[in-house]
């Protein structure tokens, strides 16, 4: 094992391999800003480029480009409050409440540092603990998942800003939506209304371009000026970040492992990590009502916890070739490709290109964390820019984005329709981030939902006699329940002191 | 021209009624489904309908409330994309990227056309450049001027 770690770090320090890691950062970095790509988009578009490539080549670039390409949408969340990837939603909720009061230097500088910290911690979790957790994933069945997709949802809906009973029935809404075209089980043709372009479905691209992007253009345009009006605080927001990152060092952490835990779970991934660890954050502070204003925190820990998923996603991927998400998916089609499969082969025959895989990781937290320290002055000044100019950039690169994912102009039409639905969302207090997540999880929930009734028979039982699945459900509607109860029993002590 | 509050009003209105309807829709639709295509939607469907209730009959009761000024209204960034839409469709990228950030550029409080047409310029080639020729994405050429 020793021989071929050194042999991998021999590798990625050649100068050929520098080069690769920096190209790989700044278009990584470059497509996580522009709404909508994100990870997907770019290991989909940039994976032929690597044909061309010998095999340690490729692997570094594939890797350097899917860690910065989620880096790249978690900066456009705290500047622009336009998260690059599902993975970054919650990061918006502290990151721009921190940029519009001149802070988003400091918060870029703090998310550099911790995202750094937990992508480390992720690889750590790669390299040693992919064996042992592999084997608790595979206790995980249909009825397991269902009810994982269907916490997932409730979480989300009491970590959102707004009303939880809006935010459930936009999980519903996004379920329904993912509802249209083909069943993901018998491929049976439902819900199309008689309509051709509804017959593959409504993608979740163009639907979350338009709720995030269009809508957030929309808003700026009503809001003229430019997004900060405070003045912005450049001086020592390196130290004030570095500072925050130290301060709350627990945070980072305990999001990481969270985030590295959830990308294990074949399917739920970053869209569902980075709400949890946001959630999990917000109870655990001493200061609940300072989140969702501009808390540190609130930012740290969800980019903590989507920067180790992406690393844990890998671990069913690297192990039984099960990807975590479409981006993993994408990643092992590169892997394959490249004569690597997934399984034991990977740590026997192919340690060396493995170890050199890992290496990639390392640096590449290295490499992004370098390049966002360096830019993060320049870029919180993105805040200062006049709306003029801000609104048509925004606007073109949605349309851009909307259009180029599947060379499609009903794409663009769906993301217009979704930018004034989450206009009206944003402003009338409906958690945006529960639509989004209720169309990923669609097919999971529904997949897994007809293969549990399938195991048992018919019977619902099987959804509470694993033990599992009971605990998953409690969690939900524990999650659902207890904070109004324990919000009114509050409110009966404060009455009860104020009439003594 | 109606305050922007009660725009959005009307707006919550439609939406959360939209919501309900779409629930009632799929509920309905679903009974013409094999067993399996139709249970998982029957059961979203009425959770979503039954929750949405409720949330229905408060926006129909609140009243609004305040007056915020705004740049440029919702309605008529509305209209802009519908229409830079049907400018793809007939015009292609260019033209209707050009006339939309002129538009918008413009309708924002924008006065200097140098800084305008310069804008629209550099973002449109830019755009253009790096998608088509970067990225390979074969961009709206419009049924007036392409193929």
């Amino acid at each position: 094992m020793w021989p071929n770690i050194l042999e991998g770090l021999g590798a990625v320090l050649q100068l050929n391999s520098i080069l690769i890691f920096m190209l790989a950062t700044v278009i990584g970095v470059i497509i996580g800003i522009l709404p909508g790509l994100g990870p997907t988009f770019a290991l989909a578009l940039f994976l032929p480029f690597t044909f061309y490539m010998n095999n340690a080549s490729a692997m570094i670039f594939l890797v350097v480009l899917y860690c910065s390409t989620v880096y790249g949408g978690s900066i456009t969340s705290i500047l622009l409050n336009v998260p690059g990837t599902v993975g970054s939603v919650a990061t918006c909720f502290d990151g721009y409440p921190m940029a519009k009061q001149g802070k988003g230097g400091m918060a870029l500088v703090a998310m550099t540092i911790g995202s750094s910290i937990a992508g480390l911690i992720g690889v750590v979790g790669l390299i040693t603990l992919a064996p042992l957790l592999v084997n608790v994933s595979l206790l995980l069945g249909p009825s397991e998942y269902f009810m994982l997709a269907l916490m997932g949802i409730s979480l989300v809906a009491v970590a959102s800003k707004g009303d939880t009973i809006r935010g459930l029935v936009m999980g519903g809404l996004g379920l329904l939506l993912s509802f249209v075209g083909r069943d993901v089980v018998s491929g049976f043709l439902r819900f199309d209304f008689g309509l051709r372009s509804l017959q593959s479905g409504i993608s979740f691209i163009p639907v979350s371009i338009g709720l995030f992007a269009i809508s957030q253009a929309i808003i700026l345009a009503e809001e003229g000026s430019s997004i900060s009006q405070a003045a912005i605080e450049t001086k020592n927001e390196f130290l004030s970040g570095l500072k925050a990152v130290i301060k709350n060092w627990v945070t980072v952490v305990r999001s990481s492992i969270i985030g590295l835990v959830i990308g294990i779970m074949p399917g739920i991934g970053i869209s569902i990590s980075n709400f949890l660890a946001y959630l999990i954050e917000k109870r655990v502070s001493k200061d609940p009502d300072s989140f969702g204003k501009g808390n540190i925190r609130g930012v740290l820990a969800p980019e903590s916890a989507n920067k180790a998923t992406v690393a844990g996603e890998l671990i069913p991927a690297f192990s039984l070739g099960i990807p975590g998400g479409s981006t993993s998916a994408i990643f092992l089609v590169g892997m394959t490709i490249h004569g690597l499969r997934p399984g034991a082969d990977l740590y026997t025959t192919n340690a060396t290109i493995m170890s050199i895989v890992y290496w990639a990781f390392i640096i590449g937290q290295l490499s992004y964390l370098v390049i966002g320290l360096f830019f993060s002055k320049p870029l919180s000044k993105i805040t200062k820019i006049s709306n003029t100019i801000l609104v048509p950039v925004i606007l073109i690169l949605s349309i851009l984005g909307a259009f180029s994912f599947q060379n499609s102009i009903t794409d663009v039409f769906i993301a217009i329709i979704f930018g004034i639905l989450g206009y009206i969302m944003h402003k009338r207090r409906y958690p945006v981030a529960c639509l989004i997540i209720g169309m990923v999880l669609g097919p999971i929930m529904e997949s897994n939902f007809q293969r549990a009734l399938l195991l048992s028979d018919g019977s619902y039982m099987i959804f509470i006699t694993s033990p599992l699945s009971l605990i998953f459900l409690l969690i939900a509607l524990a999650s659902l329940i207890v904070p109004p109860v324990l919000e009114k029993m509050k409110k009966r002590n404060m009455k009860a002191d104020a009439t003594l | 021209m109606a305050s922007i509050e009660k725009i959005r009003k009307i707006g919550d209105v439609i939406f959360s009624t939209f919501v309900f309807i779409m629930a009632v829709t799929f509920f309905i639709m679903s009974f013409s489904l094999p067993k399996n295509s139709a249970l998982m939607p029957r059961l979203v469907s009425i959770f979503t309908a039954i929750l949405d209730l409720p949330v229905m009959i408060n926006i129909w009761r609140q009243r609004t409330q305040g007056e915020e000024k705004v740049k440029v209204p919702v309605y008529i960034t509305t209209l802009i994309l519908f229409g830079y839409y049907f400018a793809l469709i007939l015009f292609g990228y260019i033209i209707s990227s050009l006339l939309l950030i002129v538009v918008i550029a413009r309708l924002m409080g924008q006065k200097n056309w140098i800084a305008t047409i310069a804008l629209s310029v550099l973002l449109t080639g830019i755009t253009y450049y790096v998608f088509k020729m970067l990225f390979n994405v074969e961009l709206p050429k419009g049924i007036i001027f392409g193929a």
